[in-house]
């Protein structure tokens, strides 16, 4: 088989593999709080026409700042018609595409045609490819972004003038649509508009590229920014002044690190690469934005987005790294073979580091199948069920799963509340049932309980979770006859 | 090597002292913050391991913190001068090729064989060469001993010691004896530079023309590093040394099976002072494989630590400051040994064990890691001057590692393994040893393991810590790869089928079938490399192995005629020709030519050669800050390895040997030289065919030499050869294909 067909057929090997791990990721993930809150805004958006969102608006925007009209209603749109796997399924669609404008990126000249090998790393780091198995606006805006990436590295090979500018011009709509899809794409945005101008002559990079950009991301700020600024505002000030979002934020900060300490290893390994050597320390100083996140949002769900769109612009500088550690394990030992073997060795190990990251990322997901189990269970009509939280907005999960009933069930939040609060919630609504977890604070859970407890309230039914930081639990308490 | 480049040099030093600093800080937390109190041993080791790098990094960059640059001081004629060879049981053949280059040392003096072997063949070989032959009755204190009987036969001002395999160039002695009109001079060192660049010692890359040797940095950068703080030392060989510096010190040094460092630290220590002469006089075989190459580090390692118990340059009257650390530095080497194999073994003990020999491999970890260690890449690099080469030095360091271990342990046993071995030279030291590389598999066989182990348990959930296993898999991996390079360069070595180094060159010669006499079946071929036992040749024309030739070396007139017979033969299709290189062996070839082809071999060839190769390579702060070299528009160049005869207008012409040839020009060896400016008729011979072009003499540069003389001469060609040059080129191509398959 010569070089081409090989190349292709590998390709087509790595993009099999890729969806043998997204539909695994499909069937096996459970149901995430995000998936959910995007699924409602959808709706919202076809039932009144405002975002369909009853929570606070900084959650909102942790989930889906601003642009509330694409990704959601595609993903609303598709469950009702073909439920939650038909929404992944488009999410694992354009995470194959993903794939490929990775592959496409690594193979321009300026990575040595080393496209598969970029492709590779980045379905092999696990965690990048696994948040495209999810219905969230994560896959959509990295799609774009990974567009207006390959459209720079393309524009900065192409010999004419007219298609360079025109592919300029479409880099930076497709970042200006990365960011209307998500706002924690703006973390790259200087990054790539300092990247553009020294790839490029200063007049193109201004005038085909910046200049849109701005023109762009003006009209987006101005229709869907400055309407609920206020609220951005609160949304980014909010987990500074509080202690258990300041606790979610150290914890961010640590997934980062989980997830990017991979990437930046083998692009540290890259710097040392005898032709794009600068290029990996370039992009690696580019993507140190990622870090910024926390100021951002404190939202997981953020710091997934952020870790995609950084390895997105460093999976080629990462396939650089694979390729030095090949020369360099091979200790340029003349047998042809020899390198191949150590590329393959180090791919190996990857691959098996990505397989425990995507086990990581799974356990930092909850998994309510169990207590929504045990509340479908119940008669539920017209009762109102009260989730005490310190931990994302799993009401949107019950809520889904409970939707069914006639009439539904009132699922409705505690988030983060002190026990005055509960009596004050617990009298206002009544509630039949209460589901408590402490995924962060034992302490809390414990004074919670007593304050359930107290209200006349019984355990109904005790679950375990397995999560990243440990063995959780999970408390549904009953008030009445079960 | 420069380094007169003050910006650059300076640059380099901000760049070590900023490295020691990193170090330093992360020595201190790693000290402070990073002890595994589940695992105190662990910790221990591998940060001594760390803090011995530092150790020999930081005295590193003392030791070449200013490499010193000499210019040889004018010759001076009158003084008396011996050479001392001193020899076990290397072979006759070896020894040959370095008695007819000491005969050919211009400057007047008296050859000595010291002949610890009290050989026969010995004494016959040096009678025919009219050496003094010397052999002790007893054998006590080796090599040192053997010298100092020398000595003791010995009235000449100065001695010059050269190992049996070292052979030094006409102007050896020329070159370094007016260094002696100081008077505080006591000895002369120049480095020891080795002509079979495929041993063990050597990484070479035909094609490109480059080569990287273990010793280089010692001998281009150490040694002159040392001779900046007084602290340059004999070397055992290729040196000069004053008579009466030698009686100083009651001789040469016998407490130690590495003579030459105790009898330097002596000399110093008695307020004489060296110099190191850095220019290569003299040309040694080097250790072809692991076993030669054990054998003399172990031999070094042991000897080091016989100067340390017995002549601590730390405590040792008459030394200064910088002499102290710089033998320091040279001596503690062997504990490498250990460093290593806290190394080679942590990443496999991590990977069964899951236990770390520190707290966390997190973030924090990192932090501090990632800087220092760049640093110390950075650094290094920088300072050890383009001829570090960090990886093949880690290479060396995992072929030494077992080596350097046993010298740790040998100096507590009564007998074993301290008396003096020699470094086995020629066909002796190509015999390859697989117990040698038994350490390196071990290292190769546990990591691998340990990776799968490590993976397996990942995969089956049994352990989380994915990062640090991958971590600790990649180091398992480059140190299986460094164990792998030893384990494939000894087994290549296996089935290496030469018995001499064969020299390459470019040499002109005409052959013909034997018994042939006519002078129509002669054809021209140039020979791309030549040993005492044969030749290699590229021809347009089909050569049967077996077949026996009459060939004529066109090295200097009368040219050597020489009976040979094809042994080896690969050829290729380059439409319309045949290419073939031919591997001939001289058969009934006499002694006299055999000694003309040794000295040609050793005392022209070898330096035309490693002239043609680039040793060493620009630093960053080399490319970015140093002097830009003059670039000149040359097109692409292509070997050539064609005949051509060149003719001049008035009917002269002579023979020559396309050495290189580009879009616009060739570069031809001819032993005549012609007029810059003229133009000249080129017949290029394609077998039986002959291209004819002409061009100009652009360049002509002599190579003086009273034998063999040889002229490049650089032709441009005329406008009108373009498709013939084209096709040449492409003949060139292939012709450097098939040499360098």
């Amino acid at each position: 088989m010569t070089q081409a067909p090989r190349k292709s057929f590998l390709l087509i090997l790595l993009l099999a593999y890729s969806l043998i791990v997204l539909c695994w990721g499909l069937v096996r993930n459970p149901f995430t709080t995000a998936e959910a809150k995007n699924i409602y805004i959808g709706r919202g958006l076809v039932t009144d026409g405002n975002a369909g969102w009853s929570g606070p608006v900084e959650e909102m925007m942790n989930v889906q700042p601003g642009a509330y009209s694409i990704a959601p209603l595609i993903i609303s749109g598709v469950d009702r018609y073909a439920g939650l796997h038909g929404s992944r399924l488009v999410s694992i669609a354009l995470g194959l595409v993903l794939v490929l404008l990775i592959f496409l990126i690594g193979d321009t000249s300026l990575y040595g045609k080393r496209g598969l090998l970029a492709a590779t790393t980045f379905v092999f780091l696990g965690i990048p490819l696994q948040l495209s198995a999810f219905a969230t606006t994560t896959p959509y805006t990295a799609l774009f972004f990974a567009a207006s990436v390959l459209l720079i590295e393309a524009s900065a090979e192409t010999a004419s003038s007219g298609r360079r500018m025109l592919m300029l011009l479409f880099s930076s709509l497709s970042l200006t649509a990365a960011v209307t899809m998500n706002y924690i794409s703006m973390l790259f945005v200087a990054p790539l508009v300092l990247y553009v101008f020294l790839r490029h002559r200063f007049l193109h990079a201004g005038g085909f590229f910046l200049l849109p950009l701005v023109a762009a991301l003006s009209v987006y700020g101005y229709t869907a920014i400055l309407p609920v600024w206020a609220s951005i505002g609160r949304s980014l000030s909010l987990p500074l002044s509080h202690s258990s979002a300041d606790m979610l934020s150290s914890l961010n900060v640590t997934y980062i690190f989980n997830w990017l300490s991979m990437p930046y290893l083998l692009a540290i390994f890259g710097i040392f690469h005898r032709e794009g050597g600068k290029r990996a320390f370039f992009v690696m100083l580019l993507s140190f934005p990622v870090f910024l996140v926390n100021f951002m949002s404190s939202d997981l769900n953020a710091t997934h987005l952020a870790v995609l769109l950084a390895t997105i612009f460093m999976a080629p500088a990462a396939a650089l790294g694979v390729d030095h550690m090949g020369d360099l394990f091979s200790s340029h030992n003349p047998m042809a073979r020899i390198k191949p073997l150590f590329m393959f060795a180090v791919l190996l190990v990857l691959w098996v580091f990505g397989l425990q990251q995507i086990k990581e990322l799974n356990r930092n997901n909850l998994d309510l199948t169990d207590a929504v189990s045990f509340l479908r269970a119940r008669k539920l009509a017209g009762v109102t069920i009260l989730i005490d939280s310190d931990y994302g907005s799993p009401e949107y999960v019950y809520r889904y799963f409970l939707e069914s009933g006639s009439p539904p069930p009132q699922v409705l939040p505690v988030v983060r509340a002190t026990g005055e609060e509960r009596k004050r919630v617990v009298a206002e609504t009544k509630p039949g049932y209460v589901v408590l977890d402490d995924y962060h604070s034992d302490r809390s859970f414990t004074l919670a309980s007593l304050d359930y407890l107290s209200q006349g309230f019984t355990v109904a039914k005790t679950y375990q979770m397995s999560l990243s930081s440990g063995i959780k639990t999970v408390k549904i308490f009953h008030k009445g006859v079960l | 090597m420069d380094f007169s480049n003050r910006k650059v040099e300076n640059l380099r030093r901000v760049v070590a002292l900023l490295t020691m600093f990193i170090t330093s800080y992360y020595l201190y937390w790693r000290y402070t913050e990073t002890f595994n109190p589940q695992s105190l041993f662990f910790s221990w080791a591998l940060f001594s391991a760390e803090l011995f790098g530092a150790i020999t990094t930081f005295l590193f960059f003392f030791t070449v913190w200013k490499p010193k640059t000499r210019t040889a001081p004018p010759s001076v004629p009158g003084r008396s001068v011996d050479v001392l060879i001193p020899t076990k049981n290397e072979s006759v053949a070896v020894l040959r090729k370095t008695l007819l280059a000491c005969n050919d040392l211009r400057y007047p003096h008296r050859t000595l064989v010291l002949d610890d072997g009290n050989r026969p063949e010995v004494r016959a070989l040096s009678e025919e060469l009219n050496c003094v032959y010397l052999a002790r009755e007893t054998h006590d204190h080796a090599k040192a001993g053997n010298l100092n009987y020398g000595l003791q036969h010995s009235k000449a001002e100065f001695i010059a010691v050269f190992d049996a395999d070292h052979i030094p160039l006409p102007h050896f002695i020329d070159t370094l004896i007016g260094y002696f009109e100081d008077n505080k001079v006591g000895f002369v060192q120049v480095p020891q530079e080795f002509y079979n660049i495929d041993s063990m010692q050597h990484r070479t890359d035909w094609k490109k023309k480059t080569i990287w040797g273990e010793q280089y940095l010692f001998f281009s950068l150490i040694q002159p590093g040392k001779d900046h703080w007084g602290a340059a030392y004999f070397v055992g060989s290729c040196a000069i040394l004053r008579r009466k510096t030698l009686d100083d010190i009651g001789g040469f040094a016998t407490a130690s099976i590495t003579e030459d460092m105790l009898t330097s630290i002596k000399i110093h220590a008695k307020g004489w002072t060296s110099v190191y002469h850095n220019e290569n006089l003299a040309f040694g075989i080097a250790a072809e494989t692991l076993k030669p190459f054990s054998i003399q580090r172990q031999r070094w390692g042991v000897g080091n630590w016989q100067v340390f118990v017995r002549a601590n340059p730390i405590f040792i009257k008459g030394l200064t400051l910088s002499q102290r650390l710089s033998y320091l530095s040279s001596m503690i080497y062997p504990l490498e040994g250990l460093q290593k194999l806290v190394f080679y073994l942590t990443p496999p003990a991590a990977l069964f064990s899951g236990v770390l020999p520190m707290r966390a491999l997190d973030v924090n970890y990192l932090l501090h890691f990632i800087p220092y260690f760049l640093f110390s890449i950075f650094g290094f690099s920088e300072m050890s001057r383009g001829v570090g080469g960090q990886i093949l030095l880690e290479q060396y360091s995992m072929a030494k590692f077992f080596t350097y271990l046993k010298t740790l342990v040998i100096p507590f046993f009564p007998k074993k393994g301290k008396v003096f071995k020699v470094t086995p030279k020629g066909e002796e030291g190509l015999a390859p040893t697989r117990t040698l590389i038994i350490p390196q598999f071990v290292v190769l066989i546990l990591s691998f393991t340990a990776m799968l182990w490590a993976l397996v348990e990942l995969l089956l959930d049994l352990r989380r810590d994915s990062f640090i296993v991958s971590v600790n898999c990649f180091w398992a991996l480059y140190n299986s790869g460094l164990a792998l390079a030893i384990i494939h360069f000894d087994y290549k070595k296996l089935f290496q089928r030469r018995s001499a180094f064969r020299i390459p060159d470019t040499v002109l010669a005409s052959y013909r079938p034997a018994g042939e006499t006519a002078a129509s079946e002669a054809q021209l071929a140039v020979l791309d490399n030549i040993t005492e036992e044969g030749i290699a040749m590229v021809a347009l024309d089909q050569i049967p192995v077996g077949k026996e030739f009459e060939v004529d070396l066109m090295l200097s007139k009368p040219y050597l005629r020489l009976q040979c017979r094809v042994v080896r033969e690969r050829s290729m299709s380059a439409s319309p020709y045949q290419i073939s290189h031919i591997g001939m062996r001289f058969t009934n070839i006499s002694q006299p030519a055999r000694d003309i082809i040794s000295r040609y071999l050793h005392e022209t060839a070898v330096i035309k050669f490693m002239k043609d190769y680039v040793l060493g390579y620009k630093t960053y702060i080399e490319r970015r800050f140093g002097r830009k070299s003059r670039l000149y528009e040359r097109a692409a160049r292509s070997l050539a390895y064609l005949p051509v005869i060149v003719r001049e207008g008035g009917g002269r012409h002579s023979y020559g040997a396309i050495k290189d040839i580009s879009d616009t020009g060739l570069l031809v060896l001819s032993q005549e030289t012609w007029a810059l400016g003229s133009e000249i008729t080129l017949e290029i011979v394609l077998g039986k065919e002959r291209i004819s072009m002409t061009g100009l003499v652009v360049r002509m540069i002599p190579r003086p030499d009273e034998i063999f003389p040889e002229y490049l001469i650089g032709v441009q060609f005329k406008e009108e050869s373009g498709e013939k040059v084209q096709n040449l080129i492409k003949i060139a191509g292939q012709i450097g294909d098939l040499i360098f398959e």
